[in-house]
């Protein structure tokens, strides 16, 4: 549907209080220096020595070891059978493009960018906030990284010309490490955070991006995974008060399986909400969270017509031959503010917006 | 691909745009802020 007023003034509102939200950890460090009369000339960017003997670790993790572990957990949801029979050609097709193809084409265009787009327009800015504290960067980069991830994930949700560039990533019937991958090759590429990242990594906080990027991408492939690591949290009372302040803090498989479920108000299934990533306190913060501990019964979307790899992969430069497919040619968006013409909706020309 | 495809590509790079300048001038000019304040 089209942005109505309501929705308009809840993304304002919204956003007006991310705002605040991200210049907490400059207070922060602005207070931390003002209070122990740091010095701002000289770098403070060491890694504290309980970290120093994990930092090969995080190392290789990020060049590799994610990607190993990633496989790993394929092969041992495919093992226990938790796809059952929905991991057709197709999906089969998709999945392993979209885990495959972004692994070789992001990193020279990232390359690019902080190699030689960021020292060509920012060349004097090179290490500028190396006199940042290591655990002043890692909480600005892991709030800079994942609320921008929200907002660029929200607003793919409530803004109807975003929905299709985000739609592969619901279009699967099941759930699965793969889904923290699958998505449309323009959503990936025009990804803000990892760009904001890179630039703050540029600027100093090359460390500190190092920690939160690895932690982050375990916690997003665990919110995917169909293996429900949080059901033991939500079974054992003892375990009760850990579960609530886990649920409330990051994404678990309960809440993000939520959002990815084919329903939004049956009580479980909520993809109008749980955009949070790494974080789920966004989605607490703004109200636009549903936290029941229970997994939904189906996944996906409604409008899903098992469309071509590469009309999913690669939409709009290739549109989906299928009858009735919102990716295929000719299908519009609800525009943003509609006129009065179009009020009266032909749902066959327009798509709906999942939201 | 047609002239609406090319045009929602464009306004999907420039809303991408906004989300990763805003929080940059927000952090980057806060600490550039800090650091002349504190020196």
């Amino acid at each position: 549907m089209a942005l109505d007023q309501n929705l308009k003034r809840k993304l304002t509102k919204d956003l007006s209080i991310s705002l605040l939200i991200y210049s907490l950890p400059v207070l922060a460090i602005y207070l931390y220096f003002k209070i122990s009369n740091g010095d701002v000339t000289e770098s403070h960017l060491v890694l504290p020595s309980f970290l120093e003997f994990v930092k090969p670790a995080f190392q290789n993790i990020r060049t590799w070891g994610l990607i190993v572990f990633m496989l790993v957990l394929g092969a041992i949801e495919f093992a226990a059978g938790l796809y059952d029979d929905q991991w057709t050609g197709t999906e089969r097709k998709i999945d392993i493009i979209c885990f495959l193809a972004p692994k070789l084409l992001l990193p020279p265009v990232i390359a690019f960018f902080s190699l030689t787009a960021l020292p060509y327009l920012i060349p004097s800015l090179e290490n500028t906030l190396s006199w940042v504290p290591f655990w002043g960067g890692f909480f600005l980069i892991a709030i800079a990284d994942d609320l921008t991830q929200y907002w660029y994930h929200r607003l793919h949700h409530q803004v109807p010309f975003l929905w299709r560039f985000h739609r592969t990533h619901h279009s699967a019937p099941y759930m699965g490490m793969a889904m923290a991958s699958r998505q449309n090759f323009i959503y990936t590429v025009f990804f803000s955070q990892i760009y904001l990242t890179a630039t703050l990594a540029y600027l100093g906080l090359g460390l500190p991006a190092l920690f939160v990027t690895v932690i982050k991408s375990f916690i997003t492939l665990g919110a995917h995974s169909s293996i429900a690591w949080d059901k033991p949290f939500y079974k054992y009372k003892v375990l009760h008060p850990i579960a609530w302040v886990l649920e409330r803090l990051i994404s678990t498989p309960a809440t993000h399986h939520a959002h990815h479920a084919d329903t939004s108000g049956d009580g479980v299934g909520y993809f109008k909400g749980n955009f949070g990533n790494m974080f789920f306190i966004w989605d607490v913060i703004f109200g636009t969270g549903l936290i029941t501990r229970k997994f939904p019964k189906s996944y996906g979307t409604k409008s899903y017509k098992s469309e071509e790899w590469y009309a999913q992969f690669l939409w709009p430069i290739f549109k989906s031959k299928k009858e009735g497919s919102p990716l295929a040619d000719g299908v519009l968006a609800l525009p943003i503010s509609p006129k009065k013409e179009t009020t009266s909706v032909n749902q066959n020309i327009y798509e709906p917006v999942q939201s | 691909m047609k002239l609406v495809d090319f045009q929602t590509i464009g306004k999907k790079i420039v809303v991408g745009a906004i989300v990763f300048l805003v929080p940059l001038a927000i952090l980057g000019g806060g600490l550039t802020l800090v650091s002349y304040i504190l020196k």
